[in-house]
């Protein structure tokens, strides 16, 4: 179960009309169809790694150090090919011998890293685990292409789980989860700096393959669509996730976002939302709270999760040493 | 046109009344590529009918449009 979050962005701030003056593009267009009016990124300064210490550490950031006993990286950006980004973040974080990997799902990531932790901790692998979306998707795009640049921002977000019973508040709920290999090239970046993507296919799967998994998650645990308080959508595009609320007949007010501000953040997505959304009171304990993402691969799912009360967690501690 | 081609434009695709005209061009009315492929979409879960993005964008105006929707509509 859910028991902490946290999230980390870098401090440079790239708006629209920074784009405008180097790209033949307009604020207009970027805001129509994507939602978005800034995003962070993080340049040369901060790495994956950095980011992804950050967004760890926020949670772990509660006065005493809590015993963490296996790491989890979702990233489609690591530092480098080998080895993993998890070994390096977790002895920054003091957390050395622990397991740690990275896990590779696209902006499915995070969904994919929350099953395996939780799965490590039902398999007895560990009682409480970091789960961490990191990405520098910026990175991505051909500075050139003013269709995908406008897209993408760089951030992490952070969970923490601890072993738990399926009737209490941050449990999470069966999660949903599927890929389609056909659909490879839909989304594809062979190095940095040359992502292609072809964004009408892109947007048609996204739509039906949220929809369909969330429809799935609700059901796993028996809810209606009427009785989720807040959809938490991966954070592509305001469009694509508008248009997944319609189609859950999920009103406007119970959808969470912040693509505005922050862009597509690939695996940081839902976690760094989750962080900001209970900081600022948009998401509350008791809300019933779905989540759902779609990204390359193709890659999607969706899991279901009470919102926990986080003043309330108590965890294994670690003694200083 | 239609009450259901109207009230999609309006109500799912948000966009502006004044400009849902017989005559106005898609380009007229405020379509852009992600609504070509929202219409599509919601064309296909509505009413099971598949039309495609490039079929949507050939047409010259609003009301063709909505003829086309018919016609597939009918099963003609």
């Amino acid at each position: 179960m859910v028991c902490g979050v946290g999230a980390a962005l870098p401090p440079y701030i790239v708006s629209n009309a920074d784009l405008t003056a180097r790209l033949d593009t307009t604020d207009e267009w970027i805001r129509s169809r994507t939602g978005i009016t800034r995003r962070h990124v993080a340049g040369a300064d901060l790495s994956t790694t950095d980011l992804a210490v950050r967004a760890a550490a926020q949670t772990l950031d509660d006065g005493e150090p809590v015993m963490v006993e296996a790491l989890v990286v979702a990233t489609t950006t690591p530092d480098r090919c080998c080895p993993a980004t998890a070994p390096a973040v977790a002895t920054r974080l003091g957390l050395t011998g622990i397991p740690a990997y990275d896990l590779a799902a696209g902006c499915t990531g995070f969904l994919y890293a929350l099953a395996t932790a939780a799965g490590l901790i039902a398999a007895g692998t560990a009682r409480t685990a970091l789960v961490v979306g990191a990405d520098r998707l910026a990175t991505l795009p051909d500075p050139e292409d003013r269709t995908t640049v406008p897209l993408f921002g760089d951030g992490a977000g952070a969970v923490v789980l601890r072993r738990g019973s399926a009737d209490e508040a941050g449990a999470l709920g069966p999660v949903m989860l599927g890929s389609d290999g056909t659909g490879a090239d839909l989304i594809r970046a062979f190095r940095p700096g040359a992502l292609r993507m072809n964004g009408s296919d892109v947007f048609r799967h996204a739509v039906d393959r949220m929809s369909t998994a969330s429809r799935q998650a609700a059901t796993a645990v028996g809810w209606e669509l009427a009785d989720v308080d807040r959809l938490v959508p991966h954070q592509a595009n305001s469009r694509i996730t508008s248009f997944v609320a319609r189609q859950l007949d999920i009103p406007d007010g119970r959808q969470l976002g912040n693509v505005d501000e922050v862009g597509n953040t690939g695996a940081a997505s839902i976690p760094l939302l989750l962080a900001q959304a209970a900081s600022d009171g948009r998401l509350k304990p008791g809300h019933r709270t779905l989540l759902t993402a779609f990204g390359a691969g193709l890659s999607w799912g969706a899991t279901t999760l009470t919102w926990p009360d986080l003043s309330l967690t108590r965890l294994p501690k670690r003694s200083r040493t | 046109m239609t009450g259901d081609l109207t009230s999609i434009l309006i109500h799912d695709l948000k966009l502006p009344a004044d400009r849902l005209t017989d005559d106005a061009s898609l380009d007229h009315a405020g379509f852009d590529s992600l609504a070509v492929v929202e219409l599509s979409v919601l064309l296909a879960d509505r009413y099971g009918i598949d039309i495609s993005d490039s079929d949507i964008k050939d047409v010259a105006t609003l009301g063709r449009l909505d003829l086309l929707i018919t016609t597939k509509r009918s099963g003609r």
